[in-house]
Order: C-alpha cells, then sequence, then structure tokens
C-alpha cells in the first residue's frame, strides 16, 4: 500500500495497462506467424493501443466531478447505442454487434463499459429509501444495459455486465437476499437463453461432454487444451505457436490466453498474471480509500471487479473450466473497441482516484457509527 | 446507499478472496494440461493433425568409363487439378490462376495446368495452393534422362514410376537397379483445418539418401563410332 503510494494512480495504471497492451501485441504476432502478413494485425493493435493512451490520457485529466454530473446522460448516450445495433448493427460471428465504419468495426458494448460502471456506481452513491428500492434501481438500470445485449445476443459480454452488478451491489452493502433473488432471476434468464438459443445449449453440452463430440461441440475445448499443452512450461517461442495459428478459433482474441500459453508455457504467464494481479490489487486499494467519495470509491472497485472478472472468465473459457464465450482479455485481446473501452474505464479510475472527494451529495458515513440494517449497510434517510 | 467503510472493505478483501481462489483453480487446470497431461493432449492433437509422408531418394546416375553421364535424373513440379476435369469450372479457375501466373497459356487445361514450374512460379503459387481457392496442387515428377546416343539408349532400358519411384524395367538400368534405387526418406508435418501444411511443424524424419552411382564398361564416343560403321 505504502509502496504504491510512491507513484500515482496514472502511472500506476497507465504503466500497468501499457505492460499487458505489450504482451497483447507479442500474443497476435504469435498467433499469426503463419500467415501472409504475420504483423499486419499486430501493426494495428499497436494503433489501438496509442489511441487507447490518448483517451486515457485525456479523460483522466477530467475532475471525477464532471463524470458524476454527467453519469447519466452519457448512460442514455450508451444504452441508446447498445439499442441502435439490432437496427443498424453488423453481423459478425453471428452477433449483431458491431457499427462498422468503412474498415473500421466499433464494438459498443466494449466501449461503454466504463459508462456503464459510472452510471451503476453513481446511482448506488445516492442516498435512497430502503435496501429493496435501492437494489431494485440498480437492477432496472444494469436491466437497461443487459437487454440490448441479450439481444444482440452478445452472452459473454452479458455475463460480466450481470456478475459486476451483483458484485457492486454487494459491495455497496446490499444484503443476501436481493442478491439471491437477483442470481435466481439471471440464472433464469440464462435458462430460457439455452432454450432460445441451441447453439448455446450445444456449448454446455461440449464443456460438460467434449468426448461426446470431439468434432463438433466439443472442438473448441479440445482445441485450447491441446494449445496449453504444447506451450509445456517454456512454451514454444515467438512464432512457434503451431497450434494457435492452425486450430484455435480467433487466437488473437477470444483465445489470446491459450495462444498466450502455447507460445509462453506456463513460467512466461506468470509476468502477464502478476500484471493483473497488480492492476486489480492498486484498484482495489485506491478504493479502499476512506477519503474518496462513495461514488469514486465504487467506480474503483466496480473496475477491478470488471476487469477481474472478465479476465477470470476469458481464462477460465480458455482452460476448460466454462463453456466456450467469446470474450476478450482486457489490454491483450486484438481489438480496437475493447483496447480503447478498458483505457477509458481506467483513464476515469484515475480521475477517480486522484480528485474523487465526497461530493455535495454523498457523505462517507463515519467508521463505528453503523446502520441499522446490520451487515447490509443498506441505505436509509 | 450509504458506505460503511468497513463492511466495503471486508467485502472489497472477500471478492480479492474470491479472485484468488477462482485463479488458483485456473492455475492448478493449466498445471494439470501443461504438466502431468500434456503427452497425452500432444498426442490427442497429433492424431487430429499430424500427416507423415515420403521423401523420394533421387535415383543415381550412370556414367561410362570415361566419366561421361549416361542416365540421370531430374525433378519437375507441376501445376495439376485435384478434381476430375469434368467437375472443374476451367473459366474461373484459369483465372484465378492467370492473377498467380500472368504468362500463363490461354490454352491451358485440368488436369495438368502447368508443367515444368520454376521457382518464380511456385512462389506465386503459394497464396492460390494455401487459400485452397482453386482445386489445384503442385505434384513433384521425376524424369529420368539419358544421352542422346539411341545405341546407348537401348543398353541402358527404360525406367518407369512406380507409386512415385522410378523403378528400372530393362536395360542396365534394370540390371543394376538395387544399387541406382535409393532409400526415401520420411517426414512428419501438422494440417491445419482446411489440411494445409503449418511449416514451422514440419520435422524430418528420415533423410533421404540418393541411390548410388553406376560406372559401366561403356564408351559413348566406342558405341556411336561402332554404330556409325555399321
Amino acid at each position: 500500500m505504502t509502496g504504491s503510494r510512491l507513484m500515482p494512480p496514472s502511472f500506476r495504471f497507465g504503466g500497468t495497462a501499457f505492460l499487458l497492451a505489450v504482451f497483447g501485441v507479442l500474443t497476435i504476432i504469435s498467433s499469426q506467424s503463419a500467415s501472409a502478413r504475420p504483423l499486419y494485425l499486430a501493426l494495428r493493435q499497436s494503433c489501438w493501443i496509442g489511441t487507447g493512451f490518448v483517451v486515457f490520457s485525456v479523460v483522466s485529466r477530467i475532475p471525477f466531478s464532471w463524470y458524476r454530473r454527467q453519469a447519466f446522460p452519457l448512460a442514455v448516450a450508451g444504452i441508446i447505442l447498445l439499442l441502435l445495433l439490432p437496427i443498424c448493427g453488423s453481423r459478425i460471428n453471428g452477433m449483431r454487434g458491431w457499427f462498422r465504419l468503412g474498415d473500421i468495426s466499433l464494438q459498443p458494448s466494449e466501449v461503454v463499459k466504463a459508462i456503464y460502471l459510472l452510471s451503476l456506481s453513481s446511482l448506488l452513491a445516492w442516498r435512497r429509501r430502503g435496501e429493496w428500492r435501492d437494489f431494485g434501481a440498480a437492477a432496472a438500470l444494469a436491466g437497461m444495459w443487459l437487454l440490448p445485449l441479450a439481444i444482440q445476443p452478445d452472452f459473454g459480454t452479458s455475463l460480466v455486465y450481470g456478475g459486476v452488478f451483483l458484485l457492486l451491489t454487494w459491495l455497496a452493502g446490499t444484503g443476501w437476499r436481493p442478491l439471491a433473488t437477483a442470481i435466481v432471476a439471471g440464472g433464469g434468464a440464462a435458462a430460457a437463453a439455452i432454450l432460445r438459443h441451441p447453439y448455446v445449449a450445444r456449448r454446455v453440452w461440449g464443456f460438460l461432454n467434449p468426448e461426446a463430440d470431439p468434432l463438433g461441440s466439443g472442438w473448441h475445448l479440445r482445441q485450447f487444451e491441446m494449445a496449453i499443452a504444447r506451450g509445456g512450461f517454456f512454451g514454444s517461442k515467438l512464432g512457434g505457436a503451431v497450434w494457435s495459428n492452425a486450430y484455435l478459433p480467433l487466437p488473437y482474441n477470444d483465445s489470446a490466453f491459450a495462444t498466450m500459453a502455447e507460445t509462453l508455457g506456463i513460467a512466461g504467464l506468470l509476468l502477464p498474471a502478476s500484471l493483473f494481479v497488480l492492476l486489480i490489487w492498486w484498484l482495489c486499494s485506491e478504493a479502499r480509500r476512506e477519503e474518496l467519495s462513495c461514488g469514486a470509491r465504487f467506480y474503483l472497485a466496480g473496475c477491478a471487479a470488471l476487469l477481474g472478472l472478465q479476465a477470470l472468465i476469458h481464462v477460465s473459457v480458455n482452460a476448460g473450466l466454462m463453456p466456450a464465450t467469446g470474450l476478450t482479455l482486457p489490454f491483450i485481446s486484438y481489438g480496437g473497441s475493447s483496447m480503447t473501452g478498458c483505457f477509458l474505464m481506467l483513464g476515469i479510475a484515475v480521475s477517480a482516484a486522484r480528485d474523487g472527494g465526497a461530493g455535495p451529495e454523498e457523505t462517507p458515513e463515519p467508521a463505528g457509527k453503523g446502520n441499522s440494517s446490520a451487515g447490509t449497510g443498506a441505505a436509509e434517510e | 446507499m450509504i458506505l460503511k467503510p468497513q463492511c466495503f472493505a471486508r467485502r472489497l478483501n472477500v471478492m480479492l478472496a474470491v479472485f484468488a481462489l477462482w485463479s488458483i483453480a485456473v492455475a492448478a487446470r493449466v498445471y494439470l494440461i501443461a504438466g502431468p497431461r500434456r503427452e497425452h493432449f500432444i498426442a490427442e492433437g497429433e492424431k487430429i493433425a499430424r500427416f507423415e509422408g515420403g521423401l523420394p531418394a533421387l535415383r543415381g546416375r550412370i556414367f561410362d568409363r570415361n566419366g561421361v553421364t549416361l542416365a540421370w535424373s531430374e525433378r519437375y513440379y507441376d501445376l495439376v487439378s485435384t478434381l476430375p476435369t469434368e467437375y472443374v469450372d476451367e473459366a474461373s479457375v484459369r483465372s484465378i490462376l492467370k492473377a498467380a501466373l500472368p504468362h500463363l497459356p490461354g490454352s491451358a487445361a485440368p488436369p495438368e495446368w502447368r508443367r515444368g514450374l520454376d521457382p518464380a512460379e511456385l512462389l506465386a503459387l503459394e497464396g492460390v495452393i494455401r487459400a485452397g481457392i482453386a482445386p489445384v496442387r503442385i505434384r513433384m515428377r521425376e524424369e529420368r534422362i539419358a544421352v542422346n546416343s539411341p545405341a546407348l539408349r537401348g543398353l541402358l532400358g527404360r525406367c518407369e514410376a512406380r507409386d512415385g519411384v522410378l523403378v528400372g524395367v530393362s536395360g542396365l538400368e534394370k540390371k543394376y537397379n538395387d544399387r541406382l534405387t535409393g532409400h526415401p526418406g520420411r517426414f512428419a508435418v501438422l494440417l491445419d483445418r482446411w489440411r494445409n501444411w503449418i511449416p514451422a511443424s514440419w520435422k524430418l524424419l528420415r533423410r533421404a539418401v540418393p541411390g548410388g552411382d553406376v560406372t559401366v564398361d561403356l564408351s559413348v564416343g566406342e558405341t556411336e563410332t561402332g554404330r556409325a560403321r555399321q
């Protein structure tokens, strides 16, 4: 903690993200080494990292109070952007989740993650009239974000948004009963998705019984395992990731972890894994600072929750611990939307950590002067 | 909601602990795959992707007693169709090939689109073959060349390609077949989803040993003189 104070948040967050992005570029080069243009995607990704850094530098300079004030107009704009996708979005990989602008595709669900966190943390920081009402308002807001994602359908991102909602409301002090209700409702929605989209059911079946249909529903899971196995302890070195080049689905994106494992091996994975741990730890350290406003602390904790959850789901899918779902590895996977969205999120986190002091509308309750809703920290007026 | 700092910090620690446990589970799984069960998964992968092929050994040369080469082998590479001619849309395949080989004659047709490709043409065709956009492949062919002397050719005899290997079927080629025939090599390569070779995975299993050279008690000059006298 003390050590982390020696460097400003912009340096810590930006530096860690940059190092992760460098690993991402190496992963992309490795995944494309057998293609006709091995550096094409890596060069594009380098441009996205540059764009992300510009976004990071700009948004981190804006005071957090401005974000607090603009949270809901921004949320409305973000939700409208997502709602426009079924009307004028482009379908890629069976999902209508992109806007096409010439040669460039924009995936709004990646870019607006920061706004989602901002709106949720701002809402949770407001004083309201009881646990269920507070939770209901947060659930309604999260539902407005999740619905357009489910329509696309983008179940991977929906899972992250839903998971972050549960974590953030729980961190904000919500009790177990509203959360249990939300989990049951989420389970029902997942069951409905499985019934409505047979490919989801096939993926779940393929995960449960990979040997039953090794060339069909179990295919992806087996390819992940084979790529990781080829990497062994010390990897197959840059340019030698044969399996990633030939068999992994989207090796530079949804399978980035398996590509890294094949290239770097277990030993080589320790460094990017440590960088992730460090970034999440630093975000949580900032979120613990009591001099910050509730909104800033929730936002910082939300960033840690989102990055941690997304990274863990990605690596779990790649390690065969979860059914296959298309989800990027933050800062590492190829994609301008993902990279820009992650840097945007961190830029606002820097702003929150630097000047997220308590505003007039919210005051952190002094320690020891507990809330009457024991153990929940629920709202009171 | 009003934040209770102690509750928030405790719950933040619980979240981190859950993430840590989750990470340990992932690390254990990755260790299992890349460590104790590594060989099993690699073997499984090779079952899907491994292809083994032969490397033909070049047939040995035949010399006369003065060291003049009487018969030797040359390798050529031809562009051939992978489909029976009746299934090939000749016009569209020709236009694809023309893009890679601008000098391809308009009369080029399956099953042999072009015989004797030069190195530049081989490189130009790499993209077409890799992308699988035309039903063509490159076939290696070994040809037996003999000295330009009808009398000697009769003595040297003839070779035939059997399973891609030249075998002497008459004359000296038959007599010295065992010595002239080399030992084919063996290679293994992994194939991608489209059954293309993955160059980085190519491994030599056994080196091809070229056939031995044979020197026979003949002389090009004497044979030709004898033929002229006759």
